[in-house]
């Protein structure tokens, strides 16, 4: 017996402690758990914007902060909020939620922890876009985007190229075509600066690191619209992927040809992570690890799309306001801190995957 | 080999040939699975029985031939319908990270979902009714990744229930089970066929179970169906000799009344009580 009464669903009885809400002949699935979480995300998101906007070895109080987001500060706070620190909090959540949606997609069509857009080369194809577009097409940030759409599109279209037999995708093939070729990205990157003009050397050296600073409503304008329709559409295959999660055979026993799903969820994972690459340069562990940590607080099986963008969105925002602040007064690009933080945990979960038998 | 019944059955193959790449494995084979039948599939390693079960499944499109679901081409259906009327347990044992028993077999009514119906109480019983039948309610609330080998098995079989689909497909469902365990699956099938008229197909290994459990044999070798009908029929040492390439005796199990295949002993160099016999 299942000591689940008649009265509530059976489903009540997994960690997700799901409940049925039933409207005429419709019927939709509440997880209260995973609102919870998401609702606590979004508030942390909240008080993450508002501690970068006010503390700092330059702080505003926070009454102030709120006067000049509303246009009634001193020209100096104005300065410092408006167009400093506000579109540089926002860009940064944006790009943190592009990132842990993009990792949550990616991992759940690759099934497998690793198989971020990060670690697969994505990004690191992403940014040869645009590092092409930054050396050889002067450089705009129009002109920069796009380089990085497409190198993050061809990317993902080569490694899903390689990583094809018998007309289906292997997942875990997937992942390591991907590797490669981000192995060999990473030093097609390194060939561009090396070959470059030492002024042009520097500033592509200091984006490829991944970095916030300087990024201003124009960027937000080109990188919000994409996040938005990323974020419908991947909401959008949230059910499908759940179901997918298992194996393409029992995939398809269950009525879902799975191939065209992953080619879509594919293809939304490299808008988003493509969007955030243009507008930061490429930011490790945020797709690596938002994914895993949501899933860790939500207990919920499927793609757990939302709280892994949620989860990004605050991790991106809280380690780009350490990386400006903690070591003043030098301001350190976000990509620094995360790469550490994130090789730390890339290589506890290698050692986990390892002792599955799975790496 | 042409069909000769005289009513199609709900799930038939005609002339379907199958395989990956080029290289054919399952050669122009022509099957009607009998409806509300235990049929179980047996021949050697590379005979061909799962690629067959595959294509059977739509895992794998036929080259040439057709597999026929109610009279339709299963790979016109939409692949939800097929789903409500044809399930398969497949080999694949991967399950998503810590996912919990009830959430895993509640994915079995994804066929019967959609987005403004994503519980409906026909899901709801179906579930109950699949932890019910496989003795997996107690288990309801654990994370999958914690469950034993037998356990796990009859978790998945409880995902396929749930789907509540009249015909089953088995891909070795007793595979890396212990003796008990097999029994237990194969009780299980032989129970759903006997009180509520599932049509199932199942591939396995042992021909011994095969035989105990079919009411319907077929044995393949090199892509064909060498022999099909009633275990009884089918089973003898001459058959066993030409599908698996094994001398055997067959007897009948006392407890079952089903032919039951000893292989023969053969002696090796050094084994003295049998060489004193001369028979080498």
């Amino acid at each position: 017996m299942s000591g689940v009464p008649a009265s509530r669903s059976v489903l009540s009885a997994g960690p997700e402690r799901a409940r049925v809400v039933r409207l005429g002949g419709a019927s939709v699935l509440v997880r209260p758990r995973y609102l919870v979480v998401c609702v606590l995300l979004v508030a942390a998101l909240l008080v993450a914007l508002a501690a970068t906007l006010s503390i700092s070895v330059n702080p505003i109080p926070l009454d102030r902060v709120l006067t000049a987001v509303f246009g009634r500060g001193t020209p100096a706070e104005e300065l410092i909020v408006g167009t400093l620190r506000l579109p540089r909090a926002l860009n940064g959540a944006l790009v943190g939620l592009a990132l842990g949606l993009a990792g949550a997609l990616f991992q759940s069509v690759t099934r497998n922890p690793l198989g971020s857009p990060d670690v697969i080369g994505f990004d690191t194809g992403a940014a040869t876009g645009a590092l092409v577009a930054m050396l050889f097409a002067g450089g705009g940030v129009l002109a920069t985007s796009l380089g990085a759409v497409a190198g993050g599109v061809g990317t993902a279209a080569l490694v899903f190229l390689f990583a094809t037999r018998h007309r289906t995708v292997a997942p875990f093939r997937l992942v390591l075509v991907g590797i490669g070729a981000g192995a060999m990205l990473a030093a097609v990157n390194s060939l561009m600066i090396v070959g470059a003009q030492v002024y042009d050397a520097q500033s592509a050296a200091v984006w490829l690191v991944g970095n916030l600073a300087g990024r201003d409503w124009t960027r937000l304008a080109l990188i919000g619209p994409v996040v938005a329709v990323g974020l419908v559409l991947a909401l959008l295959l949230s059910r499908r992927l759940a179901v997918g999660e298992f194996s393409d055979d029992r995939a398809t026993s269950l009525g879902l040809a799975f191939a065209r799903t992953r080619i879509a969820a594919i293809a939304v994972g490299v808008l988003l992570a493509s969007a955030a690459v243009a507008t930061s340069g490429p930011v490790a562990f945020i797709a690596l690890a938002a994914p895993q940590v949501a899933r860790r607080m939500s207990r919920a099986s499927g793609p757990n799309l939302l709280a892994s963008g949620l989860t990004g969105a605050v991790f991106l925002v809280l380690a780009d306001w350490a990386a400006r602040e903690a070591f003043q007064p030098r301001q350190l690009p976000v990509g620094v801190l995360s790469g550490v933080v994130g090789g730390l945990y890339l290589v506890w979960l290698l050692s986990r995957e390892w002792k599955k038998g799975r790496a | 080999m042409t069909l000769t019944t005289a009513h199609p059955q709900r799930l038939e193959a005609h002339g379907v040939s199958l395989g990956y790449d080029g290289t054919r494995i399952v050669d122009g084979l022509d099957l009607a699975v009998p409806d509300g039948s235990f049929t179980v599939i047996v021949g050697a390693n590379g005979s061909g029985k799962s690629t067959l079960l595959r294509g059977l499944a739509r895992l794998l499109k036929p080259e040439a031939g057709s597999v026929l679901l109610d009279g339709r081409e299963i790979h016109r259906y939409a692949p939800k319908e097929a789903a409500r009327r044809l399930g398969l347990l497949p080999q694949s044992q991967s399950a998503p990270d810590g996912i919990a028993v009830v959430d895993l077999v509640s994915r079995g009514r994804y066929p019967h979902q959609s987005l403004l119906k994503q519980w409906s109480p026909a899901d709801e019983q179906a579930v109950r009714d699949a932890l019910e039948l496989t003795d997996t309610a107690g288990l309801a609330g654990q994370a999958f990744d914690e469950l034993s080998g037998g356990q796990r098995q009859r978790v998945w079989l409880a995902m396929a229930l749930a789907q509540e689909t009249d015909i089953l497909l088995l891909d070795e469902p007793t595979t890396f089970l212990d003796i008990a365990h097999q029994i237990d699956v194969l009780d299980l099938c032989a129970r759903l066929r006997a009180e509520r008229g599932h049509t199932l197909v199942a591939v396995l290994h042992d021909l011994n179970l095969a035989a105990r459990y079919a009411t319907h044999l077929v044995a393949m070798k090199g892509g064909r169906i060498v022999a099909s009908g009633a275990p009884r029929d089918v089973v003898t040492p001459g058959l066993v000799e030409h599908v698996f390439g094994l001398e055997c005796r067959v007897i009948t199990d006392p407890e079952s009344s089903t032919p039951l295949v000893i292989p023969r002993h053969r002696p090796f160099a050094g084994d003295a009580d049998h060489t004193a016999e001369g028979d080498l």
